[in-house]
């Protein structure tokens, strides 16, 4: 359905003719994402395609697209780093915003700490010029090419440091916020004129409506500048490392102060008690599950390096750990925290396996690497192994006492599914997870390889997701509807499909939910397929 | 029915005030708030009849005012604008759950923080407070109206440390936030091994609508809480100084590397305030104390408690002498351990801002750290062409969120008894707040008489909560007439 | 080759952008994290390396067509292979740099041609090279050089000059500066003069494979006739070209050593047959051009199968060749610079395998003159935040469009080739 004439001309006016398109092998650049698989089409393009991409580079211009949008009927959707089946369009008559042009990190303030940004700055960029001033901010563990402004105000994912510094929903202060009605809402101080220092009030904060553990995926009109915090990073001011390729690269220098531990367990009772052991001490910089098969196929170079690598040195590792890293401010604060964690292991009866492999540069410097910064590593296992991955047990946050039932449920479906060959013969453990400030409460996803250009990998990958879903709800161990991940989002594209199902046993969120997205868009121009309909 | 006999078919017929003494003591509080008397006041034991009240309400027209603090009150929050139904939830007073793995605690609205604190400390553990709430402040009020504790390191975020609330909403739906939504009951959650730690919605944070409401969303029947792990030792130190920027510089670095447990800046005058006895005591105690002084504790946990305390000793002594600050276990007029153990409990008898004068007019915001000086300029020269004795206000500041921020309190002591000094405090707040929100000081917490110069400074969150407020109370049954609704 | 031979390729992107930006853990700053051109100027999703390759898989799943607008996007390529760096560390499955090419190679089957390119067509099949300049005037630099003519006698080393070298005047000095070290080192080398054509890289980069294919057989019939055993070349597109192009289209140099002009003399230096001892005072820094880095590793063409090992991780049978350019041409031209005294060499931030392009491949700077301009003065802008007085290459193209773009904007920094600084060390009789 092409767009009408004078609504591409007013789009067109807006943006300049240079940052719009309605091409389709334009448009399809848009719509080939990470989930169409599920769908049931058997293509990597979801359906359907944008009206049109456009491109605006400031506030105004969103502002004005979206005003234009309401007033031709039509829709929009927001788009940064735009990776998922959610960033493409649900419905029919949607124009896509691509926000590449809105990519500057506007102030970093070391007196507040924090960092305003627009949605295109990735979390590569910002880490690299906040370290600068010895700051350092969260990276998703999606790796470091995603959307900063995004994961705090409209998606979701954990980091290897949300020991120390949170999840990412409350990692944002002043919000700007283009309303799907063209409105523009400035959240807590900046909308009354006192700068990006708080993002709640006045009164009720209305951070409240913006997102929850997953945010509104570029449905809920379009936030067009955040201020993200930053935390004290005891770290040097950069980190140069030698580009020897995947999983090689060196430190030029190894940082002072700083370590990473691999800590193994017995049993999951054991593990899970030094976890909290760990949280309650206030020790740790970063720290995360990797299932010891993920990890080490994750870390070929090649598949054939990945094959090779899941029998040599996944029988090095023992299965049940977690990795900490610990980063130090004085040399007194680095051997304090060395010191318990030597203590809590010893009241645990854990070990920090391998120090000798922790002191092989190679596997030293590559893990830490990816704790630290993020990087490639993280796409580089769970896509450039066998094409994609999805979490199953997806979005699950636990606490003290469910953790240890989840995961052997979530292990204990999986391993059916990979001892058929249609997942990767990952070992099925393959869990990744994060901690949440002091591990007050710990996230867990099981990463599942597939082929997404395979049906029947793509079968067994959504019968695996679904069956964890349904394990763990009928256990109410997870507080999260772990379906509401990709596969849900993806196969039909429509919250509702998950609310729905869900919503009735926790509360009937959904109703009110719906009814703030009617309030904020009366005219349903926020294409919110991926929110709430 | 007559109104009375429903609301007693509701609460029963004990839990049903309309004597004059009740309801003059709900007309008003220390706030300039104009008095106004509500209609009755009831004391419901349970979420069910909360609910309940709640139908009558939304049935009748009839405004419901939450309260779950007891008196004195300083902020017109609680007091009735257009009459109604005062919901007095103190006789909800149960510590429902503590639970240490979880490092949680589930209370109903009535509870305070000092029984609190005790049944936490039982368990080892401790709830980070703010700084002396009076003794019949609820835990649940407190959280609800985002009050900033005095541990920087563990204020997440400004809704610290609430997690989970059961809320009435002014439709009279029950909803749970965060995980407590569900699936599953309480009881099947609790069975599960989960306990409301995890605050998150699904794709909304409803807790977050709850805060700083002033009750106009809904009644919440319990909350819980985030604990932390109690020291097993601590070891307090003031540093002071004729300049608050020495201080602020260094509290600036001990929040940014997390060393140091409790810290905030006072000034002499709140230092007395909190320290003294009488009038005089105070007026002595302030000419001795220093006129700025920042207050920190370092502690030691579980593991290895005295080196943890050691190191971040020596830590802390290179950044104050980096930054030639002085700090040490006592400074004129005050010891460190006794103004510890003045602030990790409630406020004794009377309410230590009421010690001096009888009555004080809090005036507080968020500012950011570069802005703090300026504005405290600009409140002292506010003081003086309003007439204010400057020795007399006390002033506060906390970082926040974890550094990322800093609340600024001053507190206008005066004598309530005197018309004079109430007309001139009150022209003073409003004058001061005025300038201060001109040179950038961020009203997050607008009560009473700034709510509307709050509001218009920014039409677009007042539009914004309008909106919100018609899902959550369509027929502005709510405690009408407070913030911007 | 077509669009059917990448098929399995084109579905394994991720569209995970990581093609837009430098190995993410090299990046050093927000101004300069960029490694893609095309994407950074024109910001539409389908600029970008997997923007091509979806792009690709649209029009090979016949879901759209090269429409106008879509030709001006494959066209705005400089094939500089930057993209290929970042997703290869995620994957070796995806080959964006050559559906990119492939592209080119569809619009040119479907006639959809650019004048400008179609120029240089012309001008290759008339006169031998992509200018249009007459083939007579192709030995003109190295009159007076007294070198040999290879047409004439057999040589050790054969110098292929390349195009740009051959025709462009500003550059002449520069041209035979390098011959004349190379005789003065006492090497036996000779050139083909007027006889010498274009490698046929160019017209690959602009969708044109036969004239790859004809320029190839010439080339190394030439090098054979000539008897010489070391083919060096002082473009960086050639040498690209010869190792990468020409092994893809099944042509091979046997028994002959492919070298760039660099990587030779600093053979020469470090044999002691060159001395640098003059001092050159400045302060420079090095850009990588992309044809001698990250495209100047020898390129194993690969015919293999996708095969799973563990159920579902993909394999290569046989194990296909990681490009990620490490094979390529980085230190003879830094130890060259590094060998002259008083120079100091720093370092931009994007060198190396994530180097930014000069911005004059692809046919670019013929079609898009104002897009390799702005390429050109991004590599400038980085080169001036360094403090470099000048931007030393080692390619004739990117030296010319820097200078290009210098001219516009008249910033003050100088251009060198490598050699041009080295000649400046080199005493006399030295």
């Amino acid at each position: 359905m092409a767009l009408k004439r004078n609504a591409y001309r007013t789009l067109e006016r807006i943006v300049g003719s240079e940052n719009i398109s309605e091409d389709p092998a334009v448009l399809d650049g848009y719509i080939w994402q990470w989930g169409a698989e599920f769908i049931g089409k058997g293509n990597r393009f979801t359906t359907p395609r944008p009206e049109a991409v456009v491109l605006p580079g400031t506030t105004e211009e969103v502002q004005g697209i979206v005003k234009a949008c309401n007033r031709h009927g039509l829709k929009f959707k927001a788009h940064s780093t735009g990776w998922g089946a959610w960033g493409a369009p649900g419905v029919e008559g949607v124009v896509l915003m691509d926000l590449r042009r809105m990519n500057r990190i506007l102030e970093i303030n070391e007196g507040d700490m924090y960092a305003v940004i627009e949605p295109y700055v990735i979390w590569a960029q910002l880490q690299v010029e906040v370290m600068k001033k010895g700051m350092n901010c969260t990276t998703i563990g999606a790796g470091s090419a995603a959307s900063a402004l995004a994961s705090c105000t409209a998606v979701m994912g954990g980091s290897y440091n949300n020991l120390s510094m949170g999840y990412n929903d409350r990692n944002v202060l002043g919000v700007e916020w283009v309303l799907p009605d063209g409105e523009i809402l400035r959240l807590g101080s900046l909308g009354s004129g006192a700068g990006w220092i708080c993002g709640d009030g006045p009164g009720p904060s209305l951070r409240g409506i913006m997102r929850g553990y997953w945010g509104s995926f570029g449905g809920f009109g379009v936030f067009t500048r955040c201020a993200i915090r930053l935390y004290q990073w005891g770290g040097p001011p950069e980190i140069p490392s030698e580009f020897v390729g995947p999983r090689r690269e060196r430190f030029l220098e190894f940082p002072e102060n700083v370590s990473i531990h691999m800590l193994t367990f017995d049993n999951y009772e054991k593990r899970d008690e030094a976890i909290f052991k760990i949280g309650e001490a206030e020790i740790g910089y970063a720290a995360a599950f990797m299932g010891r098969g993920l990890a080490s196929v994750a870390a070929g170079t090649t598949g054939k390096e990945a094959a090779e690598m899941r029998d040599t040195v996944v029988g090095m590792i023992p299965a049940i750990s977690f990795t900490l890293v610990l980063v130090a401010n004085s040399k007194g604060e680095f051997e304090y925290q060395k010191k318990v964690v030597a203590k809590i292991l010893e009241e645990t009866e854990g070990s920090d396996f391998g120090a000798a492999m922790m002191m092989d540069p190679e596997i030293r410097d590559g893990r830490l690497l990816l704790y630290i910064k993020g990087g490639v590593a993280p796409v580089r296992g769970v896509i450039g192994t066998s094409g994609y991955f999805l979490p199953t047990m997806c979005g699950g946050l636990y606490t003290r006492r469910t953790i240890g039932k989840a995961e052997p449920l979530a292990i204990e479906v999986k391993q059916k599914y990979v001892k058929e060959g249609t997942l990767c013969q990952d070992m099925g453990e393959g869990q990744w997870g994060t901690f949440h400030d002091g591990a007050h409460v710990l996230y867990q996803e099981n990463e599942t390889l597939y082929d997404p250009n395979n049906a029947e990998s793509v079968g067994a990958m959504t019968e695996a997701a679904e069956e964890t879903m349904t394990a763990l709800r009928k256990e109410n161990i997870t507080s999260m509807p772990v379906t509401f991940d990709e596969i849900g989002v993806a196969k039909s594209l429509k919250g509702a499909y998950i609310h729905d199902l869900v919503g009735p046993d926790m509360s009937n969120y959904q109703v009110w939910m719906r009814k703030i997205k009617a309030a904020f868009d009366p005219n349903h121009t926020s294409d919110s397929s991926s929110h709430i309909e | 029915m007559s109104e009375k006999e429903e609301l007693v078919a509701i609460v029963g017929a004990e839990n049903v005030f309309d004597d004059p003494d009740n309801l003059e003591m709900y007309s008003k509080d220390m706030s300039f708030v104009k008095p106004r008397k509500p209609n009755y006041v009831v004391e419901p034991k349970n979420a069910e009849e909360v609910q309940e009240l709640v139908k009558w309400a939304n049935k009748t027209g009839t405004p419901l005012i939450p309260v779950s603090s007891g008196p004195p009150r300083f902020r017109g929050d609680t007091v009735p604008r257009f009459g109604g139904v005062i919901v007095d939830l103190s006789g909800m007073n149960k510590i429902i759950r503590v639970d240490r793995p979880d490092r949680v605690a589930m209370v109903e609205p009535g509870v305070r923080w000092g029984e609190l604190q005790e049944a936490v400390k039982q368990e080892g553990m401790r709830v980070p407070m703010p700084l002396c709430p009076r003794n019949s402040k609820s835990v649940v009020g407190s959280c609800l109206e985002r009050e900033p504790h005095i541990i920087p390191k563990y204020h997440l975020d400004h809704s610290e440390p609430l997690l989970c609330a059961e809320v009435v909403y002014g439709t009279g739906d029950i909803y749970r936030t965060g995980e407590a939504a569900g699936p599953g009951t309480i009881e099947e959650q609790w069975k599960a091994g989960r306990y409301q730690k995890q605050q998150m919605g699904v794709q909304m944070d409803e807790f977050r609508l709850l805060q700083c409401a002033q009750g106009t969303m809904g009644i919440v029947t319990w909350a819980t809480v985030r604990c932390e792990v109690l020291p097993t030792i601590k070891k307090p130190f003031i540093a002071s100084s004729d300049r608050i920027e020495d201080l602020l510089n260094l509290a600036y670095r001990l929040v940014r590397l997390r060393l140091g447990d409790e810290l905030f800046i006072l000034n002499n005058q709140n230092m007395a305030l909190l320290l003294g006895d009488s009038a005089q005591d105070i007026e002595t105690l302030r000419e001795t104390i220093p006129p700025w002084n920042l207050f920190f504790c370092i502690a030691g946990y579980e593991h290895l408690a005295e080196e943890r305390v050691d190191y971040q000793e020596k830590d802390i002594a290179e950044i104050a002498k980096d930054l030639g600050v002085k700090y040490s276990a006592a400074v004129p007029g005050v010891s460190a351990s006794e103004l510890l153990k003045t602030v990790t409990k409630p406020s004794g008898e009377p309410f230590w801002k009421l010690k001096y004068k009888g009555g004080c007019q809090d005036l507080f915001f968020i500012t950011s750290f570069d802005n703090i000086p300026k504005l405290i300029r600009t409140m002292n020269e506010m003081i003086v062409i309003k007439g204010y004795p400057s020795p007399n206000m006390g002033i506060y500041v906390q970082p926040v969120c974890q550094g990322h921020g800093h609340q600024c309190e001053f507190s206008l002591t005066y004598n309530p008894d005197s018309d004079v000094e109430k007309d001139r405090i009150k022209d003073l707040y409003i004058s001061a707040s005025e300038s201060l929100m001109n040179n950038g000081a961020f009203f997050s917490r607008p009560y009473d008489l700034l709510t509307d110069m709050v509001f218009s400074r920014d039409g677009a969150s007042r539009d914004a909560l309008r909106k919100i407020k018609s899902v959550y109370d369509p027929n502005n049954i709510m405690n009408p007439g407070k913030l911007c609704f | 080759m077509a669009l059917q031979d990448y098929e399995k390729e084109m579905m394994y992107c991720a569209r995970c952008s990581i093609c837009k930006w430098v190995p993410l853990n090299q990046i050093k700053s927000w101004r300069f994290s960029n490694i893609c051109p095309a994407i950074t100027r024109y910001n539409l999703h389908a600029y970008s390396g997997s923007g091509r390759v979806i792009a690709a898989n649209s029009l090979y799943q016949r879901r759209s067509e090269i429409t106008d607008e879509l030709m001006e996007i494959i066209y705005r390529c400089q094939l500089c292979g930057a993209c290929n760096i970042p997703c290869r560390l995620v994957g070796e499955v995806v080959e964006p740099l050559e559906i990119a090419r492939e592209l080119k190679m569809k619009c040119v089957e479907e006639g959809m041609i650019l004048p400008e390119h179609e120029f240089m067509i012309d001008g290759l099949k008339k006169e031998d090279n992509v200018f249009g300049e007459p083939k007579e005037e192709r030995g003109k630099w190295a009159d007076g050089l007294d070198v040999k003519d290879i047409n004439k006698e057999k040589v050790e080393v054969l110098f292929h000059a390349g195009c740009m070298f051959s025709y462009d005047k500003d550059l002449r000095e520069i041209v035979r500066g390098m011959v004349t070290l190379l005789k003065k080192a006492g090497v036996d080398v000779g050139i083909a003069g007027k006889e010498e054509a274009c490698c046929g890289g160019r017209a690959f980069d602009i969708g044109y494979k036969g004239e790859l294919i004809k320029y190839a057989e010439d080339v190394v019939a030439r090098v054979k006739a000539s008897g010489a055993s070391i083919l060096v070349t002082p473009c960086a597109d050639c040498y690209s070209a010869f190792k990468q192009f020409y092994p893809m289209i099944g042509q091979g140099f046997s028994g002959v050593e492919i070298l760039h002009i660099t990587e030779y003399l600093d053979r020469l230096i470090k044999e002691g047959k060159i001395r640098p001892t003059k001092e050159v005072s400045m302060r420079v820094t090095y850009h990588d051009p992309c044809h001698l880095g990250r495209l100047g590793e020898t390129y194993e063409p690969w015919k293999g199968e996708y095969k799973k090992e563990l159920g579902q991780v993909i394999v290569t049978e046989p194990q296909k060749q990681l490009r990620l350019g490490m094979g390529g041409i980085y230190d003879p031209p830094r130890d060259i610079l590094k060998s002259i005294p008083g120079l100091e060499l720093v370092e931009m931030e994007r060198i190396r395998e994530y180097a930014w392009c000069c911005g004059a491949g692809g046919g670019v700077k013929e079609a898009y003159p104002d897009f390799a301009i702005w390429t050109a003065s991004e590599r400038i802008e980085e080169a001036k935040s360094t403090g470099a007085e000048a931007i030393v290459t080692a390619c004739p193209w990117c030296e010319r469009n820097f200078r290009d773009a210098l001219e516009r904007s008249g910033d003050k920094i100088k251009v060198y080739d490598t050699v041009e600084l080295l000649q400046q060390a080199v005493q006399e009789g030295g």
